[in-house]
């Protein structure tokens, strides 16, 4: 039924009209599944579609205005951080105790589009120091028997790559900036597990050194999903 | 006494009626916002190009997204854009142009091959009492459902006694089926093989194998996307490829889909594929990927493998492969280096 069917024309009787309004009424009610919540309230009805859809992953990048927000995710089982004001804060909101910020909302990365690339690309990338050992370095224990590190940490970068230093980057995802680098106008997420880092190296032999004797180690930054 | 009847004016009532109506929820307009899988490919017909085209989710090789040849037809602005700014020209609507999938290109579905009735085999073999096989790629089973039928070559005899094809059933009215692959390419350098004649009065060897590490062509900096009939994955080459002549491939590759294109029933198999057929994608990754070679490179620069023989070089040729043959410890030793050399890289993946 359309509204159109609900008007009337002059001299037409008030109950027909009224019971063709009573219809059409009962025809928009909303009804309540387990996709849809309704919740009638004295300031109006409240229809609330659950999006099943909704794909909650690890590493979610979520811009908003020039700040981004990652959801929580692990490296080797260690909550990554992000330097917020100067300050490293977990991106699960916990202190390094593993406690609760109470009254701060998750860290939020500063984007700063001048360090895009000339093609306006914006890295949302993770940062690794290695250990010795191949691992991450820096790993302690804290009081709730959490291993925790600062060495992995959210970084903006401008290529996929990141930058050579002694650092291993992995984008978690790809953000194109607008040509005057006042918005963000598109968000390609990378990563979507959990992820487990490794590094691998290869130092030069003696048969190595023999044939090169400025040989020097290589390395690699393994990223894998768990 | 008589009722009195409820009077109201018919230009208030309609009044009323459209501000309910503007007031009230009457549709609920949602926005997708389902999640698609990297990789996820969506097949359309296009108008201008008149022909099948898909467009392709964004997917990422250690965060960089590939690229994908199209006409500047079907490429977006921002391709042509980014086009115009690196080479001053803006491409011709023909032209065909390189496009980055995050870019959201519409990619032509160019050259198919025929699954099913009229499919070309995949393999003929002989077995040893002289019969002929022939086998082709199989209808999916969920085409079969629709009608689509496998190609049958019997033949009769064998090839002593002579052979005869039998002409199978024709099926004139099941549809018809055609499909390609979207393939996904990263450049490496690959190990090539030379052979250099040495000069009896200047050098102590006649012939010289030498395995190379490099490219015939400058990598490319991004993985590439292509579309092809048939995809078939190369053989990880080794000592007795080379020496066979196959070359190493200068490239790592992974299938992302398989595009399916079903006729409707009774379509003529001599007309082109039209807007009346169906698309249908089957994926093979559904997730970004990383790339890396199977060992660590090298610390020092790689030198090229030399296995060295006195003889003549017309003489030699027949006799090389005895030269590498199993067995013969330069064969070995080649195959050592050779393998812990092995370039080729693999794909996981995140």
């Amino acid at each position: 039924m359309t509204t159109r069917e609900l008007k009337v024309r002059k001299g037409e009787k008030v109950r027909d009209a009224w019971e063709r309004l009573v219809r059409w009424v009962d025809s928009l009610k909303v009804v309540p599944d387990d996709g849809i919540d309704v919740r009638v309230t004295r300031h109006g009805t409240i229809v609330r579609v659950r999006d099943h859809q909704m794909f909650l992953h690890p590493f979610r990048i979520m811009v908003s205005g020039s700040s981004v927000r990652v959801t929580p995710g692990t490296v080797n089982d260690l909550i990554p951080v992000i330097t917020e004001s100067g300050a490293k804060r977990r991106i699960d909101n916990r202190d390094k105790d593993g406690n609760r910020e109470t009254g701060k909302d998750y860290p939020a990365l500063k984007l700063d589009t001048n360090k895009a690339s000339k093609d306006g690309r914006i890295y949302i990338s993770l940062k690794v120091k290695q250990s010795v050992s191949g691992g991450i370095s820096g790993v302690k224990e804290n009081k709730a028997g959490e291993q925790v590190s600062e060495n992995v940490e959210i970084v903006q970068t401008d290529s996929a790559k990141g930058p050579l230093d002694d650092f291993g980057y992995y984008p978690l995802a790809f953000l194109r900036a607008s040509a005057d680098g006042s918005s963000i106008e598109e968000v390609f997420q990378i990563v979507h597990h959990n992820i487990r880092y490794e590094f691998q190296e290869r130092r030069p032999s003696e048969a190595d050194l023999k044939k090169d004797p400025d040989a020097k180690a290589v390395g690699r930054h393994l990223f894998i999903p768990t | 006494m008589k009722r009195k009847v409820p009077i109201i004016h018919h230009q208030t009532w309609n009044a009323m009626i459209e501000e309910v109506s503007r007031r009230l929820p009457l549709r609920f307009v949602r926005t997708s916002r389902r999640w698609v899988h990297p990789w996820t490919i969506v097949p359309e017909w296009s108008d201008t190009a008149e022909l099948w085209v898909f467009r392709i989710r964004p997917g990422f090789v250690n965060g960089v997204e590939p690229e994908i040849s199209t006409m500047a037809m079907l490429a977006s602005e921002r391709t042509l854009d980014r086009i115009e700014e690196e080479t001053g020209t803006r491409p011709e609507k023909d032209q065909s142009v390189e496009a980055l999938i995050t870019e959201s290109p519409q990619i032509p579905v160019a050259g198919t091959r025929i699954i099913g009735k009229g499919a070309d085999p995949d393999s003929v073999s002989v077995s040893t009492s002289g019969n002929i096989a022939v086998e082709f790629e199989a209808v999916p089973e969920f085409f079969i459902q629709f009608g689509v039928t496998d190609e049958k070559v019997v033949f009769q005899g064998n090839l002593n006694s002579g052979i005869q094809e039998v002409q199978s059933e024709s099926a004139g009215e099941s549809p018809l089926l055609r499909a390609c692959d979207v393939v996904l390419y990263v450049d490496r350098t690959a190990a090539k093989l030379d052979v250099i004649q040495g000069n009896p009065f200047l050098d102590n060897f006649s012939t010289s194998l030498v395995i190379n590490y490099g490219r015939s062509t400058p990598a490319r900096k991004r993985p590439w996307l292509h579309v092809t009939a048939k995809y078939k994955p190369s053989v990880e080459v080794d000592m007795g490829n080379l020496l066979e002549g196959t070359a190493d491939p200068e490239f790592d590759a992974i299938k992302i889909a398989t595009i399916y294109l079903l006729s409707p029933p009774k379509f003529s198999p001599e007309l082109p594929i039209d807007d009346t057929w169906t698309a249908f994608v089957k994926h093979d990754q559904f997730w970004n990927l990383c790339h890396a070679p199977q060992r660590i490179p090298d610390p020092t620069p790689i030198e090229p493998i030399r296995l060295q023989t006195n003889l003549a070089a017309g003489i030699a040729d027949p006799i090389i492969s005895s030269l590498l043959a199993p067995g013969n410890d330069a064969y070995n030793i080649a195959l050592q280096v050779l393998r812990n050399r092995n370039l080729a890289g693999r794909f996981w993946s995140l």
